[in-house]
């Protein structure tokens, strides 16, 4: 029993030692649950609202009270207007654009109140829906949020639409005898003048102000027969496996992350196994190493996404040729990102362990705050804008606007100008550390 | 003749950025002239491994001068006239041994018409041949060690640096690295030797220098260190008595043993008046050999004297 509690101190002392594994068993957890818990639990303070587009072409009152209602919604924020490049005011969005605003990926839904949303002889009302499912999980809620508003916020509403549905089938002369007929029996039996029970009846008298007076009734099944959405998919209708195509850029990151951190560190490999020392008595510059490092692990990034794609393409017919130009730049500018990422972790360390649990430690929590295991969208307000100082955001992005929308260069041009710029100051700042730091 | 390498007041101080410094040398100053078997001794953490990185352009000093063959030790363009043999070096294992010269040739920029016969040569030399073709990862410690001297020397350099060169290697192993490093110096070479082995070194280096402490404690030669105070055993007829004593007591004697004593002798002529004194006391010398100090004893008193970084 002696020698196993001797034997016990030696295993602590050994992890405690080891901070690498420190880190990874303690930290890394903890970061994670955290950011899990801000999405899931949402205790990270405010929820960032989700941002639609907003077109009412309708007048009507009911049309500007679902705007109200939907203006003050905890979940979404509607965006009516925009400024144009190189314009000074805001301009109103109308259909046209808000339907642009989406296909260009923008906005992910346009939600629009036409101007038929409801007339007289509506038996439903009449509701719009753009939408760019490249994020299946926002359109979803965007979705869900909308009919719950409708659903608790007009309840008042739907008195109408249901005798509307009632009474459609009841054409002309018919519909007229059988409120007569009704007329006729509440007469009878509740004394009421019968004139001001058919007038009552009359829909083409109601107002519909007075509809949004008071009312409890709530919706069910039936209630979807009197919503019509008229939904049109404007991104991505002919792609043949969405789900793939949408989230494989994300995960080609995150596994480029791991390679290209691994490749970098491997200077440490060199250092520890003496061939770092020899190449440094030849002829060779410090920088000329680090450049043929570099090199190495940009093409070892380009080609591992290109492998990562083509699996794809083979694996579940993701289009990777009808932009594959652009999305050639995106896998350079990614690549060039990552490396630079992997170099800096190399230069501030000072051992292969030690960089390995520090890049797994940045590379779980960019790839989780940056978009590549679920959408952004999903993230408080605060921790969205960290997300943008991701490479994974960016990369994401670029990756999704090609695959996904088809884009040009000039849609990609702000994201692959950010990583190519990310990957050339912080691979500079990592040269200046690597002359000071522990390789050589 | 101008040294091959100069070495004026070199200051190496690390620093691990809590304001703990380390003066791993501290004002080392030494020439090693062309064409010499030179080695570097010390124990551990006298500063060997700084300054063998600082001649070989890993690491830069923080004051200090030196000088290769006659030139600002930063210009990179000397390297190709250094060849260097790392310890504990590991090769990359997917190489072969034949493939791993033409690399390393590749590197100096050494590319002369015959390289593969070149690289043959060297193979042979450092009796390689049969395993040109093996990769280094099937190759044994020696193997590795004979590999590593093959690429030291490959592209002919002036000055050899071996760095540990007899680690691992077995005795016959030992005495081929030592005739191939004795055949370098006749060809001109100069080797700079850093080891642990002094047996080795004593029977090899021409001059040496023994760090401690990052300060340069001896430099010369072995027979200077080992001789400087040169020992005596003188073997008489008879027991001395306390007389006897009493007379050789202006001498540095340091061993008493029955028919025996041991001296230290400064001067030659010290030697002669103490046969005078023995004769004239009626003692007849049976024999009179100089004791010859080992490097390792010197070393190891001298490391005391100076003290011992380890202790």
């Amino acid at each position: 029993m002696r020698n196993v509690l001797i034997l016990l101190k030696k295993e602590y002392l050994r992890f405690v030692v080891d901070k690498p594994a420190v880190i990874l068993t303690f930290l890394l957890p903890a970061v994670l649950i955290f950011i899990f818990g801000l999405i899931f639990g949402g205790n990270g303070g405010v929820q960032s609202k989700i941002p639609i587009v907003f077109v009412r072409n309708s007048d009507e009152p009911i049309a500007k009270f679902l705007e109200s209602k939907l203006d003050s919604s905890d979940a979404i924020r509607l965006v009516k207007s925009y400024k144009k490049e190189g314009e000074k005011n805001e301009r109103k969005i109308d259909e046209a654009t808000a339907q642009k605003l989406v296909k260009t990926g923008k906005y992910s839904t346009a939600l629009v109140v036409p101007a038929d949303f409801i007339t007289d002889t509506s038996s439903s009302i009449h509701l719009k829906m753009y939408y760019d499912p490249a994020n299946e999980v926002e359109f979803s809620l965007i979705q869900g949020v909308i009919q719950k508003t409708i659903f608790t916020q007009l309840p008042q509403l739907f008195p109408l639409l249901f005798q509307k549905q009632i009474i459609k089938p009841l054409q002309g002369l018919k519909r007229k005898k059988f409120n007569s007929d009704i007329a006729d029996v509440v007469s009878k039996y509740f004394g009421v003048p019968k004139e001001k029970i058919l007038e009552s009846m009359d829909f083409s008298k109601w107002d519909s102000k007075e509809l949004l007076k008071g009312g409890n009734n709530t919706g069910d099944n039936f209630i979807s027969k009197i919503i019509r959405f008229e939904s049109k998919q404007l991104v991505g209708e002919n792609i043949a496996n969405p789900g793939v195509t949408r989230s494989v850029g994300g995960w080609a990151m995150m596994f480029l992350l791991f390679s290209i951190t691994g490749a970098a560190s491997s200077f440490f490999e060199e250092k520890q196994e003496g061939s770092l020392k020899r190449l440094l008595c030849m002829p060779v510059r410090r920088s000329q190493l680090i450049w043929a490092k570099y090199i190495f692990t940009i093409t070892l990034g380009i080609v591992q996404l290109l492998v990562m794609f083509v699996f794809a393409w083979l694996v579940f017919g993701v289009d990777i040729f009808s932009n594959f130009g652009n999305l050639f730049i995106v896998i350079v500018a990614s690549a060039v990102a990552a490396v630079s990422f992997g170099m800096l972790i190399t230069s501030v360390t000072k051992s292969y362990q030690q960089a390995n649990g520090i890049a797994m430690v940045f590379i779980l929590v960019m790839s989780a705050v940056g978009g590549s295991w679920f959408p952004t969208f999903l993230l408080p307000g605060w921790m969205q804008t960290i997300s943008r100082l991701t490479i994974n955001y960016w990369s994401v992005e670029a990756f999704l606007q090609v695959l996904w929308r088809n884009a040009p260069f000039a849609r990609i041009a702000l994201p692959v100008l950010i990583l190519f710029s990310t990957g050339f100051i912080v691979n500079f700042y990592a040269l200046v550390r690597f002359r000071k730091g522990n390789i050589f | 003749m101008t040294n091959i390498i100069e070495i004026k007041e070199l200051i190496k101080v690390f620093n691990d950025g809590r304001k703990n410094e380390v003066r791993a040398l501290d004002g080392v100053s030494m020439g090693i002239p062309h064409g010499v078997v030179f080695s570097l001794l010390g124990p551990n953490g006298a500063g060997k491994t700084t300054l063998v990185k600082i001649l070989l352009g890993i690491s830069y000093p923080t004051s200090g001068s030196i000088e290769l063959f006659g030139e600002n030790f930063r210009n990179i363009q000397l390297k190709k006239r250094i060849g260097y043999l790392p310890e504990n070096h590991k090769f990359p294992p997917y190489l072969t041994g034949e493939k791993l010269l033409k690399y390393i040739a590749d590197l100096y920029g050494y590319r002369p018409a015959n390289l593969d016969k070149r690289i043959a040569q060297m193979l042979e030399i450092v009796e390689m041949s049969k395993w040109s073709k093996t990769k280094i990862k099937n190759y044994s410690k020696g193997m590795m060690q004979r590999l590593g001297l093959a690429q030291a020397i490959l592209h002919n350099p002036e000055l050899i640096i071996l760095d540990e060169p007899t680690d691992g290697v077995d005795p016959i192993g030992r005495k081929k690295i030592r005739d191939l490093i004795l055949r370098l110096k006749a060809e001109g070479k100069t080797i700079f030797v850093n080891s642990h082995l002094l047996s080795e070194v004593e029977m090899i280096s021409d001059s040496i220098a023994i760090l401690n402490k990052g300060k340069v404690v001896y430099s010369g030669t072995v027979d200077e260190l080992t001789t400087q105070k040169q020992i005596y055993e003188i073997t008489l007829n008879r027991e001395f008595d306390d007389y006897i004593k009493f007379k050789l007591e202006g001498f540095q004697v340091v061993d008493w043993k029955e028919r025996k004593f041991r001296v230290k002798i400064g001067k030659e002529s010290e030697l002669q008046r103490i046969q005078q004194i023995l004769q004239e006391n009626n003692y007849l010398l049976l024999g009179l050999n100089q004791v010859k100090t080992s490097l390792e004893n010197e070393f190891i008193s001298l490391i005391e004297k100076t003290g011992n970084e380890n202790e």
